[in-house]
């Protein structure tokens, strides 16, 4: 008997053991899912013709569920009212089956420099979010050069070096954003071929007021690809807003850091109020280099 | 006129007021009194006739034995005859009697006779740190310094000396000072049945000393409280106590009043101990087998103290029997040890040497696959050496050394010439190589030299038949410093300390050494840091009157790195004032630099946190703390009550930002590399950091019973932790991780026979709050101008304190079992961790369930899932002999 209620408590304290070290938790805070809104506005003339004024919008998947769904948080919300003003006109913006978004021309709502917009969305089920965002200056005497390339000894890489100048206005803390597309016209080739590289973000801080001068080195992956071709490059220089900057600078945490576990939690900038997302606003030059 | 009339009514009063007390001094008393010490006559006096005496303590001599005799006289007649040889006047204002020593008869030479000496334990010889010294006479007492030596002046005359320690029986000594003396004392050991418990403010009256916001911990305490799988620690008992909030369950981690564990200063014999993690907080590295006390400041700081801001932790290794060769040996369920001690020179000199080491590793060998060789060890050892080289001179050299090591070894079972290796250690090893040195009764001096290092290592090793590849990365950071203190009693109402401490701090963030047979593989990176720390410091134990006492100090502070010096001045003050012969009302201010960091991940707790110090663009930690409460003693209940409010502000702390980690792009001390073609600019270690500010304030309660059959204590704290850094939760204030609302633990010690005690602990705890995912969303980022079709999904986690963890609690219990044999003493210990199985989590993290994915989408039931250890039995055994 002693033997048998021995071996039973054995069994007692092992059968604990094993089945109370991993628990669900029960005290979660109830999470619904949140409009997404992905929107970023600048003035006509410093985009291709047909851009209009573009609000793609999403619902957010809450990531704890007691029971099984389906998850799918690329899918466009359709159902809602999207309005666009500056504070004294407002537009609604149309669903665009093309691109699966809500769009306005701009020959009917400009997008002007200086000013500041106002997002303001409301879904079918009356949840409603909204947004603002001001349109910075263009860029002052932006200067750009092409300085060459040289191919890395070690991984043969073609690595181009290019050269940003801009004066700084300052008046105003903002950040700037570079990116060069080089264009290919191999005679074999009877369509365009080009590439972009050399992206870069930098803020104002250190040159506030001054003039700013960068030189870029970045992979042309495809330079080598088109040997006879002749190469046009034009540097791009945007003007960030803040909603802007802080959107792409908190990505870029995300992305460099999001695999690795040690990490502290990083959340992508959102400026949309009662929902997830970015409105922001920018102004883009570019300068072909001699 | 009804201005007259106030002041006729005040004239009359006045008169008849004056004559009240002049009929007191009138009326007829007969006395007899044969050598009585003159504190007893007034106390006499006083109970019979309704007199009230004011003197100061220092200027009438209490202890002075007389005889007087009279019959039918005048009180005024009694008091002329009284005082006058003793050269005291007296004047009656207010219906007291107001004494005065008549200065110009007054001998000075024959004042502040000074007592001196050291207290020790009996048997051992062993010097004991914080017992305290009362004259009940003065009512004032003193308290014996980190190497057991004690000075109080005083007037001549006859006294008695009160000397106790928490577990050791008290000394009662009557003294003459009426020469200067060296008195040593020794105390013995308490019975079993004694008290054993946490003492609060260093004696059994909390109610005696100035500082607040202290508690020492008796070793004996933390041998009685139960422990995981048996094995004892001194962070573990810490967490019971009020004012200090643990991280999660098994850790080590401690957070004192709201502060960053970096904010702890953890010194053992004078060297400050970077990591006190054994198998990532498990245990600490202190084995209680070799410690002799220690004792936690969490406010109120003496000058004598910095470099932190929220805690001082002072823990002293023992001496060494003095007398005989005595040891100890234990075998737990994880680890074993042994400690060994005695004389060199019989009650000169001594030694001591413990040791500690787990076998998890050696066990699981048999059961390992032949291919592989895996295992987690850690070993710790202390030594030390003591002398007395004469009555004025001892020296004592300790050391601490300790690993913890992770390896694992692959052969393929292919190609038994390739191999992979890796290792991952860390450790600290200190030494410290101290000078007393007592110049007279009233003058002791201290001289140290120190040593400290934390160093952690990874490594891996591959090789093949086509070749070889090694790595090497190591982080550390190493101390070398001196030290100079010195105490001074002067007078009867000041003990002065003053000091100075240099030392040089070299940090090596990271250091990486590559060795290859291939091409490019050769690489040697290390960029150490050098700075140089230095303190000043100079405080006063001032005895005001019965009422009245204070601590004030001044510690001054330096630092010096990358061309940069930081000049601090860091004033302290602390004050005790006597509402009651048992009530003290106390309160203190302190201002605290600390000039180091610790860049840790939040949660993580690893070793690899990396010590960095303050730079051009880091600033140093600062923090005022204010802090008031009473205390009460209840004596006859053997009861003591300490209540205390605070508010401390911390400026300057530091964070990791979003996204950061110690495995970042660069580490401290790399350099950057320029050809980094990223989408941002490059990251070095400053700018991974963000700088904010704290606070943190709440009320402390403990309730102890110090002994008897049963003992104990109840602790509850309430407590708020606010941070704010404009980098972190949108720029708003957050409660971080150590913000648990209420903490409450509750400890009982049962001596049920001479040969058995029983012992439990619950704790409770608050939720702490936690960031975790909460959503999933899909934004379109990629190019440099947005554009369609380039959907990257991301997860939302939740903003500081939305969630928070559950409450933490549990219950553990033991039972000791000794017995005397023929050559020592055996003790068997059970315990069961946990008792009634509730899963306080370590760990949380999100699991998927029935995961499919459809045309749809992905379809799972994702639940929030925690971990933590159940109900864990245990079983030890012990031999002292």
């Amino acid at each position: 008997m002693k033997v048998k209620l021995y071996t039973f408590l054995q069994l007692l304290v092992i059968a604990i053991i094993l089945c109370s070290c991993e628990k669900e938790v029960s005290n979660l805070v109830p999470i619904d899912e949140k409009i997404v809104v992905n929107s970023f506005i600048a003035p006509s003339e410093t985009l291709p013709a047909n851009v209009n004024i573009q609000v793609s919008l999403t619902l957010s998947s809450p990531y704890y569920r007691l029971q099984n769904h389906t998850e799918n948080t690329a899918l466009k919300l359709k159902n809602a009212t999207v309005l666009i003003s500056d504070g004294s006109t407002q537009q609604q913006l149309i669903w665009d089956d093309l691109h699966s978004d809500f769009e306005l021309s701009q020959n009917i709502f400009p997008i002007i420099a200086g000013k500041t917009y106002y997002l303001d969305i409301k879904a079918e089920d009356g949840r409603q979010v909204s947004a603002q965002t001001t349109i910075p200056n263009p860029v002052i005497n932006p200067i750009f050069k092409f300085l060459g390339y040289k191919n890395n000894s070690t991984t043969g890489a073609t690595i181009l070096s290019v050269l940003y100048q801009l004066n700084d206005d300052g008046a105003i803390s903002n950040s700037y954003r570079f990116y060069t597309e080089i264009e290919y016209n191999d005679p074999n080739f009877n369509y365009p071929l080009n590439e972009q590289g050399g992206n870069y973000l930098q803020a104002d801080k250190d040159f506030n007021g001054s003039l700013f001068e960068k030189i870029i080195q970045f992979r042309a992956y495809s330079y080598d690809s088109y040997p006879n071709s002749s190469k046009k490059y034009t540097g791009y220089f945007i003007v960030c807003s803040n909603e802007y900057a802080q959107f792409y600078n908190s990505l870029a945490v995300v992305a460099n850091y999001g695999a690795n576990p040690f990490s502290e939690y990083a959340n992508v900038y959102s400026n949309i109020k009662g929902g997830l997302g970015i409105f922001a606003g920018y102004n883009q030059t570019k300068v072909v280099s001699n | 006129m009804q201005r007259i009339f106030t002041f006729l009514m005040g004239l009359l009063c006045l008169s008849l007021s004056v004559s009240a007390q002049q009929d007191i001094l009138d009326k007829q008393v007969s006395i007899s009194y044969n050598q009585v010490k003159l504190g007893d006559i007034l106390d006499d006096l006083q109970k019979k006739y309704d007199l009230k005496f004011t003197y100061a303590n220092d200027q009438i001599l209490l202890g002075k034995k007389v005889s007087l005799a009279a019959e039918n006289k005048k009180i005024s007649e009694i008091l002329d005859e009284l005082f006058s040889p003793l050269q005291i006047e007296y004047h009656l204002i207010n219906h007291k009697i107001i004494l005065k020593s008549k200065k110009d008869n007054i001998d000075e030479k024959a004042k502040n006779k000074n007592i001196s000496g050291i207290v020790r334990e009996k048997g051992s010889l062993e010097s004991l740190p914080g017992a305290t010294i009362y004259i009940p006479e003065l009512k004032r007492g003193a308290v014996t310094n980190n190497y057991g030596f004690y000075s109080i002046n005083m007037d001549p005359g006859e006294y008695t000396l009160e000397v106790s320690f928490v577990g050791y029986t008290k000394a009662i000594q009557p003294i003459s000072s009426d020469e200067s003396q060296k008195i040593d004392i020794e105390l013995e050991p308490s019975a079993a049945l004694q008290e054993v418990v946490i003492n609060a403010d260093k004696d059994d009256r909390i109610t005696e000393t100035t500082q607040m916001s202290s508690i020492d911990i008796p070793v004996s305490q933390i041998k009685n409280t139960p422990g995981f799988f048996g094995e004892k620690d001194v962070f573990k008992v810490l967490q019971l106590l009020p004012g200090v909030q643990k991280g999660t369950d098994l850790s080590s981690s401690v957070y004192v009043r709201g502060g960053n564990q970096d904010q702890n200063l953890i010194i053992l014999d004078d060297a400050v101990v970077y990591n006190v993690n054994h198998f990532f907080g498990l245990f600490s590295v202190f084995n209680g087998d070799a410690i002799k006390s220690i004792q936690l400041i969490k406010g109120g700081f003496p000058a004598r103290f910095g470099e932190r801001l929220s805690s001082v932790l002072v823990l002293n290794m023992k001496d060494g029997n003095k007398e005989e060769i005595h040891g100890e040996v234990g075998i737990g369920l994880l680890s074993s040890r042994f400690t060994l001690e005695g004389p060199i020179r019989k009650n000169k000199s001594s030694f001591l040497i413990a040791g500690r080491r787990t076998y998890a590793d050696i066990l699981i060998t048999p059961f390992a696959p032949k291919h592989t060789k895996a295992g987690y060890y850690f070993y710790d050892l202390n030594a030390k050496y003591h002398t007395e080289i004469d009555d004025k001179n001892r020296v004592y050299l300790s050391g601490y050394f300790g690993r913890d090591k992770m390896y694992l070894k692959n052969i393929s079972l292919v190609d038994t010439k390739s191999e992979t290796a890796n290792d991952f250690g860390w450790g600290n090893a200190t030494f410290t190589a101290r000078w007393n040195h007592i110049f007279n009764n009233k003058i002791f001096s201290n001289t140290s030299l120190i040593y400290s290092h934390y160093g952690l290592g990874i490594s891996q090793d591959d090789k093949d038949q086509d070749g070889f590849y090694r790595l090497r990365y190591t982080s550390s950071i190493t101390d070398m410093g001196a030290k100079f203190d010195v105490d001074y009693a002067l007078g009867t109402q000041h003990y002065f300390r003053v000091g100075a401490r240099t030392v040089w701090h070299n940090f090596i963030p990271s250091a990486v050494v590559t060795e290859g047979s291939a091409a490019n593989q050769n690489v040697s990176k290390k960029n150490p840091f050098n700075s140089f720390e230095n303190n000043l410091f100079m405080e006063d134990d001032w005895h005001i009157s019965e009422f009245l006492a204070l601590n004030a100090g001044l510690r001054s502070s330096s630092f010096t790195a990358q061309g940069k010096t930081y000049i601090n001045a860091e004033p302290r003050l602390s004050a005790k004032a006597m509402l009651a012969p048992d009530l003290a009302l106390k309160t203190s201010y302190s201002r605290m630099n600390q000039y180091m960091h610790l860049l840790s991940n939040t949660g993580v707790g690893l070793p690899t946190d990396l010590w960095i110090p303050a730079t051009k663009k880091i600033s140093p930690q600062r923090a005022d703390q204010f802090a008031i409460g009473l205390d009460q003693d209840f004596s006859e209940k053997k009861l003591t009550l300490s209540i205390e409010g605070y508010y401390k502000k911390m400026y300057h702390i530091i964070a990791y930002k979003p996204g950061a980690s110690f495995l970042g792009k660069y580490n401290p001390g790399d350099e950057i590399d320029q050809e980094d073609f990223s989408t941002t600019e490059p990251i070095s270690w400053e700018d991974n950091i963000t700088i904010g500010n704290g606070r943190s304030y709440g009320a402390e309660f403990l309730l102890q019973k110090k002994s008897g059959k049963f003992s104990g204590w109840f602790g509850y704290t309430l407590a708020w932790v606010k941070f704010k850094f404009n980098e972190l939760n949108d720029g708003k204030e957050f409660y971080p991780q150590q913000d648990h609302r209420h903490n409450v633990s509750l400890v009982g010690i049962y001596q049920a026979s001479p040969k058995m005690k029983l012992s439990f602990s619950w704790t409770y705890s608050s939720g702490a709050p936690l960031n975790i995912p909460f959503s999933n969303y899909t934004i379109q980022t990629q190019g440099p101008v947005p554009s369609y079709g380039n959907n990257t999904e991301v997860t939302e986690y939740s903003q500081n304190g939305v969630f928070r963890t559950d409450p933490f609690h549990r219950l553990d219990i033991g039972a000791q079992f000794t017995k005397q044999k023929k050559h020592g003493e055996r003790t068997w210990e059970i315990g069961v961790y946990n008792v009634y199985n509730h899963i306080n989590p370590f760990i949380y993290y999100p699991n998927s369930k029935d995961f499919t994915i459809s045309n749809d989408g992905a379809t799972s039931i994702n639940t929030l899932n925690k971990a933590g250890l159940p109900i864990v039995p245990s079983v030890s055994y012990s031999y002292k002999f």
